[in-house]
């Protein structure tokens, strides 16, 4: 039983389509890249799995649940975390205030869990009074997954998390994804530094023109030298 | 942009500063030379010498009057991105309010304790006019929300400030059908006889009148912001609807109730709005009601603007600024003119003059 199945959706901003058809699977605690040129609908899939937009037609399945056209603020309860790419963070808030409105729909107490946080990103505890827009964009980047991982999803939705970062802020924004992927949520996530992504991806979709071009595990993708020379930059 | 960042001192920009010395130069030269100038110059200075500890005070005070208002403008701005013509109307309401509750309430008091001697009877019933009118005020504004405003949540910010304009009008006229034309008001019983404190300054004796009600005034508006603080920073919906003001695509994505949010953003803007309110009927009434939202509207926007639109602690300092002005600058202005009419435009001329050099207003970011 997949964790959350999306079949055949079409979906689109005003009267055009930008999804034709595409379906994508995740299992539990799976790391799932997708990757593709500029314009090949990736975040268009992103935003109609969590209901930013309401696909045309096609089923989101979580869980056994049918989420399809579900308004975020109910996804969230359904245990599925959003980081989009750009205003992640809430700026004028604390680290801490950002961290602590990830876990605004929750009930009981997430000390614990904050704790845990803190663990993943240590630098995030010793600047926790700090307002967020006074921030690095790695350390940004960091305070988004965060405040996303505070509600303990099932599933993470990334998206190009590390775009815009220098070289090495990639390596450990990837670092801690790894890390956050083994406490057990599965993550889907958008990535341009494809190589890099799939390295640690479980397995892998190549999107193009709106369409499943190719999906494999991250390891045959990586070694197809088709696939490589398209959509890998070479 | 690259070029007038490099230029900026700490406040204003050099050309702003430059000019700024220029004019302060070319004033004081005319002060200097020219004999009237020379003789209203001192003549105000005399004047601010006698009744600047006053002016000084009825500015504090009418300004903690205006922040209480200019907060709530403030705050529903920050998060639904209009400014609330309406609000002034509110305020009248919360008045009106308030004079019926306090009739209630003295008719009530009368029967039940008849020995009690009317200082203290007035007492009771404004106490509970107060904390009546800040209770049901904020049903009215968040009924605004509900009944229009929701309707308009993805609408460009001028057809919000239209309707809310709409709104206006329809709040006014009801207020004037509820509560007619005549002037009222309350609090005539209390004890307004002034203590006198006597300040000795600069080898002269300077008196101050500061009455029970003008102590009331500052005490509650100072408690009322400190709870007001204390909410935003510490409180889970506080944070929230810091959070929802930062970006409200974001707080939705994040499972924030931001319908939960705004309702409360109208309710404790109304219940600060109704105590602004209550306090200036105490202070300056008794007046006719209808007239009132239109007139302290005003006011509450230069104090939002000057502080720095969209910040509740802006608004809070723009509100002391121009309570301030209104009172303190109108001692420079010859009494054969009538200063007091000239009231509102000082508060104008100091927000424009602001304006021009601090686009953002005092507090306001950058964004």
């Amino acid at each position: 039983m997949s964790l959350l199945e999306a079949t055949k959706i079409v979906s689109g901003y005003g009267g055009i389509d930008i999804l034709h058809e595409v379906s994508l699977k995740i299992e539990p605690g799976e790391i799932v890249s997708i990757i593709g040129p500029n314009g090949a609908g990736k975040s268009t899939l992103m935003k109609s799995i969590f209901g930013l937009l309401k696909p045309r037609s096609g089923q989101v399945i979580l869980n056994k649940t049918d989420i399809t056209g579900w308004s975020p603020d109910r996804i969230v309860h359904q245990g599925i975390c959003f980081v989009p790419q750009t205003e992640n963070i809430f700026p004028s808030l604390t680290i801490q205030e950002n961290l602590e409105m990830g876990a605004y729909i929750r009930k009981d107490n997430f000390r614990h869990k904050l704790e845990e946080i803190y663990t993943l990103f240590p630098d995030l505890k010793n600047r926790k009074n700090t307002r967020a827009g006074k921030l690095s964009g790695g350390q940004r980047q960091m305070v988004a997954m965060g405040r996303a991982l505070m509600l303990e999803p099932k599933l993470l939705l990334l998206d190009e998390p590390s775009a815009g970062l220098a070289p090495k802020m990639v390596d450990l924004i990837f670092e801690k994804t790894i890390e956050a992927n083994k406490t057990g949520v599965a993550i889907l996530m958008i990535e341009q530094n494809a190589r890099e992504a799939l390295r640690f991806s479980h397995r892998g979709y190549v999107l193009a023109a709106g369409e499943n071009r190719f999906e494999d595990s991250a390891s045959n993708i990586l070694s197809n030298p088709e696939i490589g020379r398209l959509y890998l930059g070479g | 942009m690259q070029q007038s960042q490099t230029h900026k001192s700490f406040f204003i920009r050099r050309w702003q500063l430059t000019s700024l010395i220029s004019l302060s130069a070319v004033f004081l030269l005319f002060v200097v030379f020219n004999e009237g100038a020379n003789k209203w110059f001192f003549d105000s200075l005399s004047t601010l010498h006698a009744q600047g500890v006053q002016a000084l005070f009825s500015g504090i005070r009418y300004g903690c009057i205006l922040l209480l208002g200019a907060i709530g403008l403030s705050l529903t701005y920050k998060i639904l991105n209009f400014g609330n013509f309406a609000h002034g109307d509110i305020m009248a309401a919360g008045i009106g309010i308030a004079i019926s509750l306090n009739d209630i309430a003295r008719g009530v008091i009368t029967s039940l304790m008849p020995d009690l001697d009317n200082g203290a009877r007035e007492l009771y019933s404004l106490l509970f006019a107060f904390f009546g009118t800040v209770m049901i005020t904020p049903w009215v504004s968040t009924a605004l929300d509900r009944i229009l405003y929701k309707r308009f949540r993805k609408a460009k910010p001028v057809v919000m400030i239209i309707a809310s304009f709409g709104m206006a009008l329809i709040i006014r006229s009801l207020v004037q059908i509820i509560w007619g034309t005549q002037n009222l008001g309350y609090g005539q019983h209390i004890s307004i006889t002034p203590p006198v404190v006597l300040v000795e300054l600069w080898g002269r004796e300077i008196s101050v009148r500061i009455s029970t009600q003008d102590w009331v005034i500052i005490g509650a508006a100072i408690v009322l912001t400190l709870l007001l603080h204390f909410f935003l920073t510490y409180s889970k919906l506080g944070k929230a609807m810091r959070a929802m003001a930062d970006n409200p695509d974001l707080a939705r994505v994040t499972g924030i109730d931001t319908e939960r949010v705004v309702f409360w953003t109208w309710w404790i803007g109304g219940a600060l709005a109704a105590a602004g309110g209550f306090f200036f009927c105490l202070a300056f009434g008794p007046f006719r009601l209808f007239n009132i939202g239109p007139q302290i509207l005003l006011s509450l926007f230069a104090a939002t603007v000057l502080g720095g639109i969209g910040s509740p602690y802006g608004a809070m300092l723009g509100g002391l600024l121009i309570g301030l002005a209104q009172n303190v600058l109108i001692v420079f202005i010859p009494y054969e003119f009538n200063p007091t009419a000239w009231q509102p435009a000082i508060s104008f001329a100091l927000l424009i003059v602001l304006l021009l050099v601090r686009p953002q207003g005092i507090l306001g970011g950058s964004k």
